[in-house]
């Protein structure tokens, strides 16, 4: 049978079996400074992470502002590169005036309707809406200089240069005057031997 | 009072209270060890309540029912063995005492914490409750599940004698 004496009893002798203070103080130093390391460590660490998170926060805010403050710099030209597409024509030379005669200024004698250029501002720019693949108009390749870019030739069926027109210094392109010039004069020369 | 005056009057009568509340001398003075530290960084606080030692002795409760230390004095429970009965009349007292302890030693902690204020320090079960942050009605549940425990390894003496 057990009772309250008995409990006690058996506390007290559990009591006696305490360590001797010699014992606890002599762990005590060696523990006091690995807490104060543990808590240095942990300190640090916090501040650490605080920093860092502080710093990410701090990025990411700048970059937002920067970015509704500044027109941002384009890599690779125009859209990043994406609005660089290939030219289905090599821009040249026009004859003055080409693609402005509307009926505006020769009334009655031509309407604009199906293979009409509008003026565009941009001589050569013209497209046929009667085209599939919006092809320039035949006036447009007539002309020395005017030459499909990826388009076969109808007579023999090569393909025809596809080098780019050599822009000059200031980045416009040079018309060639000197073949526009040739051209029509060989074109006489043909007419007149045509009769005969 | 400094920290270093509290520890060279009080240490011992601390030692003591750790050790019957932890059941072991070697968790007690583990315990004990963290307890100092803890209260030395906070010394300024401690010492000007009026009871320092309360205070100290709740530090204990406290650092005995954190996770680490229920986990590991479970195990050390499951590698309890039941004791074994003695034969001799004089050797009986003898072997129920030392059956007795075991079993304290072996008491989860809750119900261990409650035998020894109850017991050893004569504390109040209301008391108790204060000091362990729970009702009264817990801590008298506790100390009737631990005086359960204890009736039966004390009934189970002489029924192994007999065989």
């Amino acid at each position: 049978m057990i009772d309250n004496e008995a409990i006690r009893d058996a506390l007290r002798v559990i009591a006696a079996d305490a360590p001797s203070t010699r014992d606890v103080l002599a762990g005590l130093a060696e523990r006091q400074r690995l807490h104060r390391q543990r808590r240095l460590l942990v300190t640090v660490a916090g501040v650490g992470a605080a920093a860092a998170t502080a710093g990410l926060a701090g990025l990411s805010v700048r970059q937002l502002l920067a970015s509704d403050d500044a027109f941002p710099s384009i890599v690779g030209g125009p859209g990043g590169g994406w609005l660089q597409v290939p030219l289905r024509h090599r821009p040249t030379w026009l004859p003055g005036g080409y693609g402005q005669a509307g009926a505006a200024r020769r009334p009655g004698r031509r309407q604009p309707g199906r293979g009409h250029v509008p003026d565009l501002g941009v001589p050569g720019l013209g497209a046929r809406a009667d085209h599939p693949d919006g092809g320039v108009d035949r006036r447009v390749a007539r002309f020395p200089g005017a030459q499909p870019a990826d388009r076969p030739h109808r007579d023999s069926g090569r393909q025809r240069d596809c080098r780019p027109a050599r822009p000059n210094g200031s980045g416009q392109h040079v018309p060639d005057l000197a073949a526009a010039r040739r051209r029509p004069a060989h074109r006489h020369r043909a007419q007149r031997r045509r009769p005969r | 009072m400094t920290f270093e005056e509290f520890v060279a009057v009080r240490l011992p009568a601390l030692a003591r209270q750790a050790t019957v509340l932890a059941g072991d001398p070697y968790v007690a003075e583990d315990v004990l060890q963290d307890v100092l530290v803890k209260a030395q960084l906070r010394w300024a606080r401690i010492s000007g309540l009026d009871a320092p030692e309360a205070s100290l002795r709740k530090m204990i409760i406290n650092e005995l029912l954190s996770v680490r230390r229920r986990v590991s004095a479970r195990l050390r429970r499951e590698r309890l063995h039941l004791p074994v009965g003695t034969d001799g009349d004089g050797a009986e007292q003898v072997a129920q005492r030392d059956a007795l302890i075991r079993m304290i030693r072996a008491l989860p902690v809750r119900q261990r914490i409650v035998i020894s204020l109850r017991y050893f320090d004569d504390m109040a079960d209301a008391d108790i409750a204060a000091v362990l942050g729970c009702r009264l009605t817990t801590v008298r549940s506790l100390a009737s599940r631990a005086l359960a425990a204890m009736r039966v390894v004390a009934g189970r003496q002489p029924a192994r004698e007999e065989t």
